[in-house]
């Protein structure tokens, strides 16, 4: 039976070139010749590297964040830091814990800056680009909306989420981080991981109760 | 609270965990996608300045450290303050005024809340009032006296006290936390300095007499500046007169008897 550490997510569907439930990198071997060409940041090997993760930041910020343009904004400041960190990049490890750090953090620093909490309230999660992107493509108009609202309803609720609550149940249940892995990006010890997420999971289902 | 395997999910929250595993991956817009990553690969990225999180206005310096320094003086202020003035006991019938307003014998409460940080008292009938700022000072009036008291000493600084007998008796004992403290009592004729001490000053039209039953007290001339003058030793009363030589005798029985009943009745709460 699995647990709350070794999460199970659902297999994407190849047919969709949106929906890409698991970064691609995450989790697999790294590409140690690639990374090592981003330590001396080859242009070619930045494009790869870019090209792997892009998803993997810019949809975590997402997440977090709830709006594009700030998604945007934290997506550019972690390339930015990866470009001035790249040398201290080690090739033999998985990137994709680091970035998700690394976005994390920067989330975390947009939460606690006075522009942030002065433009919080005016953020709307139901940008039409949004909706146009989060399209599943499969022709099912019907299904489509569902699949929206359902969405939009996760979504809205995961915002209405205190920020340490939302970003423990975000990595653990949308990017796939087991405990032990959140209690490490976030810094904090891997029980308190633990019972941050069965708090944000009792949340969110309060939330969500009679509308899923 | 305690952490849930998947077996303790309740068939809600398994729905919400389903519901936020089958969240799709957003894209980012093709447009900022391709200008990023032109932006990466070329190293331009790094000429930018980068976000800039702007603290929220109550965060900045600018802002916390006045209202740190104002805060820790408040607390030190705070910390400060001397104790307030209360009422230990009053036996007799008549009436206190404080600053002018009048007061029932009995009515304790009332005069405690018009003198906790000192005032203008004069007694009026056959009572006596005993006054206590805990652990640092009491001041027991006699009938008739009019006394005008300051504050109790400050705990670090401003711990000077002073006391001005316009008329009759006022008997005055400190605590254990008077100690670097100094108490200066004026009369019409004289000037009383003590520096942690039992003594009782007797104002009368024709002199000034001062009863020390322990400690020192150094007690000069109207004018004087404070803590010159005679020290008179305990045991021993020094009389001021207007006119006449000052002199220096045994002390007074009654004086005794009544710095004695004093102690007994708020020695605890000076904690001596």
């Amino acid at each position: 039976m699995p647990t709350h550490d070794s999460p199970s997510r659902p297999a994407s569907s190849s047919v969709d070139p949106v929906v890409t439930a698991t970064p691609s990198a995450t989790g697999s071997a790294p590409d140690t010749a690639q990374l090592e060409r981003v330590c001396r940041r080859d242009p070619e090997a930045l494009g790869w590297f870019y090209d792997q993760y892009l998803d993997l930041v810019f949809g975590l910020a997402w997440r977090l964040l709830g709006d594009r343009t700030r998604a945007e904004d934290v997506a550019s400041e972690v390339f930015l830091k990866v470009h001035r960190a790249a040398d201290r990049l080690d090739p033999t490890r998985d990137p994709a814990p680091w970035l998700t750090t690394i976005t994390t953090n920067v989330c975390r620093d947009l939460w606690r800056s006075g522009a942030y909490r002065m433009s919080a309230r005016a953020a709307d999660i139901d940008d039409p680009a949004a909706a146009a992107t989060l399209s599943s493509g499969r022709n099912d108009p019907e299904a489509d909306t569902l699949s929206h609202e359902r969405e939009r309803l996760v979504q809205s609720a995961l915002l209405e989420l205190p920020e340490p609550l939302r970003t423990v149940i975000v990595l653990h249940d949308y990017q796939g981080l087991d405990h032990r892995e959140v209690a490490v990006t976030l810094h904090i010890a891997h029980d308190a991981a633990r019972k941050r997420y069965s708090r944000a999971l009792a949340a969110l289902e309060q939330k969500l109760r009679g509308r899923l | 609270m305690s952490t849930h395997d998947d077996h303790d999910l309740t068939p809600e929250q398994r729905r919400v965990r389903e519901a936020l595993h089958g969240l799709t991956r957003p894209q980012a817009d093709p447009a900022f996608r391709s200008r990023l990553r032109h932006e990466f690969v070329s190293g331009r990225i790094g000429a930018r300045r980068g976000l800039t999180f702007a603290r929220p206005w109550f965060l900045r310096a600018f802002v916390l450290v006045p209202a740190a320094v104002c805060a820790l003086a408040v607390v030190l202020f705070a910390g400060n303050r001397g104790p307030d003035w209360r009422v230990q006991a009053v036996s007799g019938e008549g009436q206190v005024l404080v600053n002018g307003t009048a007061f029932a014998a009995s009515d304790r409460a009332g005069i405690g809340a018009a003198l906790k940080r000192g005032g203008r008292v004069q007694v009026e009938g056959p009572i006596t009032v005993d006054l206590v700022a805990p652990g640092v000072a009491a001041v027991a009036l006699s009938p008739a006296a009019e006394v005008v008291l300051s504050a109790a000493p400050n705990r670090w600084w401003s711990r000077g006290m002073r006391a001005s007998v316009s008329a009759g008796n006022a008997y005055f004992s400190t605590g254990r936390a008077f100690h670097g403290a100094h108490l200066d009592v004026s009369t019409p004729h004289a000037q009383v300095r003590a520096v942690g001490t039992s003594f009782a000053v007797l104002c009368a039209p024709f002199g000034t007499c001062v009863c020390v039953m322990e400690g020192h007290v150094r007690v000069g001339r109207l004018g004087s500046a404070p803590g010159d003058g005679v020290d008179v030793p305990s045991g021993m009363r020094r009389i001021v007169h207007p006119g006449v030589p000052a002199e220096t005798d045994a002390m007074l029985d009654d004086s005794a008897h009544e710095l004695h009943r004093q102690l007994a009745e708020v020695g605890e709460a000076l904690n001596r």
